[in-house]
């Protein structure tokens, strides 16, 4: 490729790129991000017009033939996989004396300006964020790679359509096969590469056979710090980070109450000073975070790192034409897009009979440790199957209970905006009997049962107002359940047992664990 | 005159504060009962919860071929009605006096003010709803459950059929 010659090539910054120049089949735009070795620039091809990002080596490091394949190396190894989580190599070539390599281009920011912009991420959020990560960083284990440079610059948070935070794992550039490679070592004996407070003890020490477990350990720091806002250790040099991982961090917990024990625990494994003690791989540490996620990943992530029952159920399929006669969904199931988080303020909750009356610091407080999503119409909210995790409000739309069963879809009953549904989880842990569906476009506020626990074991505005709603919800539930009963055993009186006597009675059993029980006009009781 | 000691004594008011105890006090109206009148029936319009201070009381739910059956003999320091207390309804079941009775009734109506003078009562008087309603659903669930094996015993065919 030609340099042709360019005001560039005057620049005082050694190794910068001005706008307007061009490298290979590409116009820069603007710088993006300096890093050691190169820097990465917008740019777009210049007959195609197609935005991108090029990474160009700094000159001073083009001379070193080690380097340069190091940096090919990287864009080889990142190229190597098509993984909807890991940056997108598309090209890589030498313009002149510079090596160059061309991603996708992101619109968004790193998670460390994430998190000093926003502080600390709670969960679900964080859970949300870092299965998507684990999955990318498992593919590329599982294609023998070690990224060894796991750190929350190097995690982006793409917006990508409906998606405002799509992470992408960058930066392989000190990547290196695992084991039995023939390519060159690339680091000098005895030096540490990365940065030292993801560094594992086995990465500080510059052992010759650091593994996979290594990027474990950074993701765990990446947790830590993503979940209380601070480095588990902060200290100055290689040394005393050393002497800090031995003795191991203090649990999230401490520097942030509301995490839970679970988080602890999976954190401070990932974290273990010796790498024997880690999760056995970094898929391992994704089903320990799992159960954290919102409802909506841990149905996108279930085949991946899900409980077995989880996994194993049925996943919803565009139902047959229903029994019954109420209106048809409005959509099929399958390919749809999925929900969509969404912003909800205090006003929005008010339309909720149960919290029209608290104050605005308190349904703040709910908002804080709750998720709004917006689901499309005929996209599953609860999987029947699955275990259930929370419960929900819903604020607009109409959802659908479905149940599946002998092969058929029979829908239980369509809830209006105000209905909760999901309630069973915060008593009992047993498996969804029934499938709730959007039917049609629907927000719905996620509670976890951690989060509902919490607000009721203080007596704060909202957990009494909840509690209320949830009290008459029920009672007015069980009121209807108990009715439907009667009525169906006393038509098994007079017609005799059968099959649909005794599929009635599993709908009914089904709608009585999910509390969706159709409201019936004119009976007293069912306001 | 509603005894504090025998409200303290309810499971349910025993962790309140006297201040508490002395506004929830002032809300309930005691009612007396001989052997055998009729506390409540059936189908009568419920915004009450009592509770019962002394004596015995007895439940039961009159089918429409005029036969009752008996649901459960109830104590002092146990409360009924404590779901209507919250979500007004007409009763459940009828409930007599097995034994000469006192009861300090809680009327729908108090609830606002409890709300606002002592929370806690009104929190624990949710709480007492909340128990009462996941111990019938799930009673309830069991019924259906027993309903469904009896079901699958008597019908062979169906044995296969998913559950």
């Amino acid at each position: 490729m030609s340099d042709a010659p360019h005001p560039a090539a005057r620049s005082p910054h050694e190794g910068s790129c001005p706008p307007g120049r061009v490298v290979g089949r590409y116009e820069i735009v603007r710088e993006l991000a300096t890093g050691g070795m190169a820097v990465v620039y917008e740019a777009k091809h210049i007959d195609l017009g197609r935005r991108v990002a090029i990474k160009i080596m700094r000159a001073a490091f083009a001379t070193e033939p080690s380097y340069v394949q190091r940096f090919v190396l990287e864009a080889r190894a990142a190229s190597r996989f098509s993984h909807p989580h890991i940056i997108a190599v598309t090209d890589v070539d030498v313009d002149g004396d510079l090596p160059y390599m061309v991603m996708e281009y992101l619109d968004g920011e790193d998670l460390a300006t994430r998190i000093s912009r926003a502080g600390p991420v709670s969960l679900p959020a964080l859970a949300d964020l870092a299965l998507p990560v684990i999955s990318a960083v498992a593919a590329a284990h599982s294609a023998g790679i070690v990224h060894r440079d796991l750190k929350p610059e190097n995690i982006f948070l793409a917006v990508r359509g409906h998606s405002r935070a799509h992470p992408v794992l960058l930066d392989f550039g000190i990547a290196r096969p695992v084991t039995g490679h023939t390519g060159p070592v690339l680091t000098r004996a005895g030096l540490a590469i990365g940065t030292p407070h993801y560094m594992s003890l086995e990465q500080l020490n510059a052992a010759a056979d650091v593994d996979e477990r290594a990027d474990q350990y950074a993701l765990g720091v990446i947790l830590y710090q993503a979940a209380t806002g601070t480095l588990p250790f902060d200290e100055d040099g290689p040394l005393q980070q050393a002497i800090a991982i031995t003795r191991g961090p203090e649990p999230p917990s401490e520097r942030r109450p509301s995490l839970p024990r679970e988080f602890d625990s999976l954190v401070l494994r990932a974290m273990s000073a010796n790498r024997t003690d880690r999760f056995p791989t970094v898929r391992d540490l994704g089903r320990a975070l799992w159960p954290l996620a919102s409802a909506f990943q841990r149905e996108q992530w279930g085949e991946e790192f899900g409980d077995s029952v989880g996994a194993a159920a049925p996943r919803a399929s565009v139902p047959p034409p229903r029994p019954s006669a109420a209106p048809e969904m409005t959509q099929a199931l399958a390919g749809e897009a999925g929900p969509v988080r969404v912003e909800v303020k205090p006003d929005d909750l008010r339309g909720l009979p149960a919290l029209e009356d608290c104050s605005d610091a308190a349904l703040r407080s709910l908002l804080e440790v709750s998720d709004a999503y917006r689901f499309p119409p005929g996209v599953t909210i609860i999987r029947q199957g699955a275990h259930g995790h929370g419960c929900y409000l819903l604020l607009a739309g109409a959802v659908d209970v479905v149940k599946v069963s002998d092969n058929r879809t029979w829908v239980l009953a369509r809830l209006p905006a105000g209905c909760s549904f999901g309630q069973i989880a915060l008593v009992d842990n047993l498996p969804r009997t029934a499938s709730v569906v959007a039917a049609t476009e629907s927000i719905v506020l996620e509670i976890g049962r951690d989060a509902f626990e919490n607000m009721l074991a203080g007596i704060d505005e909202v957990g009494e107002a909840l509690r209320l709603h949830l009290a008459i919800a029920g009672i007015r539930h069980l009121r209807r359940a108990t009715r439907r009963l009667a009525t169906l055993l006393g038509h098994q009186g007079t017609r005799g047992p059968g099959t649909d006597s005794r599929r009635e009675l599993v709908y009914l059993q089904a709608a009585v664990r999910e509390w969706a029980l159709p409201v019936e006009d004119g009976v007293k009781g069912d306001r | 005159m509603v005894s504090i000691e025998i409200v303290r004594r309810t499971d349910l008011f025993a962790s309140l504060a006297d201040d508490d105890l002395h506004v929830l006090a002032a809300c309930f109206q005691v009612r007396q009962h001989a052997r055998g009148d009729f506390v409540y029936r059936q189908g009568d319009p419920g915004d009450t919860m009592l509770v019962i201070a002394t004596g015995r009381l007895v439940a039961f739910t009159d089918a429409v071929d005029g036969t009752s059956t008996s649901l459960n003999e109830m104590g002092p320091g146990e409360l009924l009605g404590e779901m209507s207390f919250l979500d007004p309804a007409p009763r459940s079941a009828t409930v007599r006096a097995a034994a000469d009775s006192v009861t300090y009734e809680l009327s729908h109506d108090t609830m606002t003010v409890l709300s606002r003078r002592a929370p806690k009562a009104a929190s624990a008087l949710v709480t007492a709803g909340i128990r009462g309603m996941t111990r019938r659903l799930r009673t309830l669930d069991e019924r259906i459950e027993a309903e469904l094996n009896r079901l699958s015993a008597a019908t062979i065919d169906d044995a296969t059929e998913q559950r």
